[in-house]
């Protein structure tokens, strides 16, 4: 049973009582809110993932109101994960934002039993590119535009490594675009599912795009490492893909790594096998078709290997 | 502390950590060390490596390091001197190393 199987009705009575349980990846996650944008937006971008029970769950996320008289003055959300209240209140309008933002936190603060890389991850024919990048490097235009061509998503955000088989496990959460990239994949996929505008932290614009359905009916398969790609946009340059040395990439990805260091020798171990594994490249490009072709390309060139359970 | 105080004659340098792990790739000129102790990753080139190898299980001077790595390459010893007064710095800044109490 998915979330888009209950009726508006009961989803909504059931999201401000006892809370909505979702199998997203590998979390059981339990949402309680009173916020009717979170539930259209928990409707349009979770519709797609499993409802499960209430039994084990490794997140209990409350959006909240704030004090009785914001229901009326500048209404106020704030984020409660597991008793915890890691942020200050934000306007009521950024609810769905805030349910987001939360969800990082907990991801990075509460997964140590996977390796845990600041990176997108995309899958075709069984074979990942992961893509540590910073803010502003165009990852997320990027695993947007993968996704919907047709590789699988299987995170915008978090690369989340099996430490004893270096696979990766699937989290396909929405893709959060910012400025300019709204349009731009806007553009390519008119079908699409954009959540409400945010205006952010830095006043810049946001909006998350759904997880394609196909991603959340296989977020159980994992894939393996075959490379790993930094992509850096830049306008009007010319496509480069340039090999990066195994060493560098094995430090650039424990910098952006959020726990490597927790599991010790073995964590290390681990991300080095994943560099050993895969081929390091520096991508370089401001036309978003040439990265897909440059990028689909390397896969063609591989044997598929088949789906891991 | 700097590169001047690393070369200081009467300082004897040692491994921070006895337990660093190294990931080196064949024909790539850098290579990556982890520090268990420090949890810590740190990018290094092959004269660093080299240095760090030599101070496996003792402490030794700048010179007497000097001297060790000289004998292993073409370079002469006011280069290798340079390299080791180089690579003491950013393996000092690293916390890869330390100077042993006198």
């Amino acid at each position: 049973m998915t979330l888009n199987d209950l009726t508006p009705q009961s989803r909504r009575r059931a999201l401000a009582g006892a809370g909505i349980g979702l199998q997203v990846g590998p979390f059981a996650l339990r949402v309680r809110s009173p916020f009717v944008s979170l539930d259209d937006y928990l409707a349009t971008h979770y519709g797609d993932f499993p409802t499960v029970g209430a039994g084990v769950t490794h997140f209990s996320i409350d959006v909240r109101r704030t004090t009785w008289a914001r229901r009326f003055i500048r209404p106020q959300a704030v984020f409660v994960a597991n008793g915890r209240y890691p942020f200050k209140a934000v306007p009521a309008r950024l609810a769905h934002g805030l349910f987001e933002w939360g969800f990082n936190w907990c991801v990075g603060r509460a997964s140590h039993q996977w390796l845990v890389v600041h990176a997108a991850v995309v899958e075709r024919d069984g074979h990942a590119i992961v893509m540590p990048a910073t803010p502003g490097s165009g990852k997320s235009t990027l695993c947007a535009a993968l996704a919907l061509a047709g590789w699988r998503l299987l995170s915008d955000e978090f690369a989340l490594i099996d430490p004893v088989t270096t696979e990766l496990v699937a989290l396909p959460r929405p893709v959060a675009l910012k400025g300019p990239s709204i349009e731009i994949i806007r553009a390519r996929a008119p079908q699409a599912r954009f959540g409400a505008l945010l205006t952010d932290f830095d006043q810049r614009s946001a909006r998350h795009l759904a997880p394609p359905a196909d991603a959340v009916a296989r977020q159980r398969e994992r894939a393996r490492p075959a490379w790993v790609v930094v992509p850096k946009w830049s306008a009007g340059v010319p496509l480069t893909l340039e090999p990066v040395s195994k060493a560098r990439m094995l430090a650039h990805l424990a910098d952006s790594s959020f726990n490597y260091n927790l599991v010790g020798t073995a964590g290390f171990e681990r991300l080095a096998e994943v560099v050993d594994r895969s081929d390091c490249f520096k991508l370089t490009y401001s036309d978003l078709d040439e990265a897909l072709a440059r990028l689909g390309a390397l896969a063609v060139a591989r044997e598929p290997a088949g789906h891991l359970p | 502390m700097t590169a001047a105080t690393q070369t200081d004659s009467h300082l004897r340098w040692q491994l921070a950590d006895d337990h660093l792990v190294v990931r080196r790739w064949h024909g790539e000129t850098e290579c990556v060390v982890f520090s268990p102790l420090s949890g810590e990753v740190h990018l290094l080139n092959l004269p660093a490596l080299a240095l760090l190898d030599t101070l496996s299980g003792r402490a030794l001077l700048a010179r007497e390091l000097t001297e060790h790595l000289a004998g292993d390459s073409s370079l002469d010893t006011d280069e290798w001197a340079v390299a080791v007064g180089d690579a003491l710095t950013t393996l000092d800044r690293a916390g890869l190393i330390e100077p042993r109490a006198p």
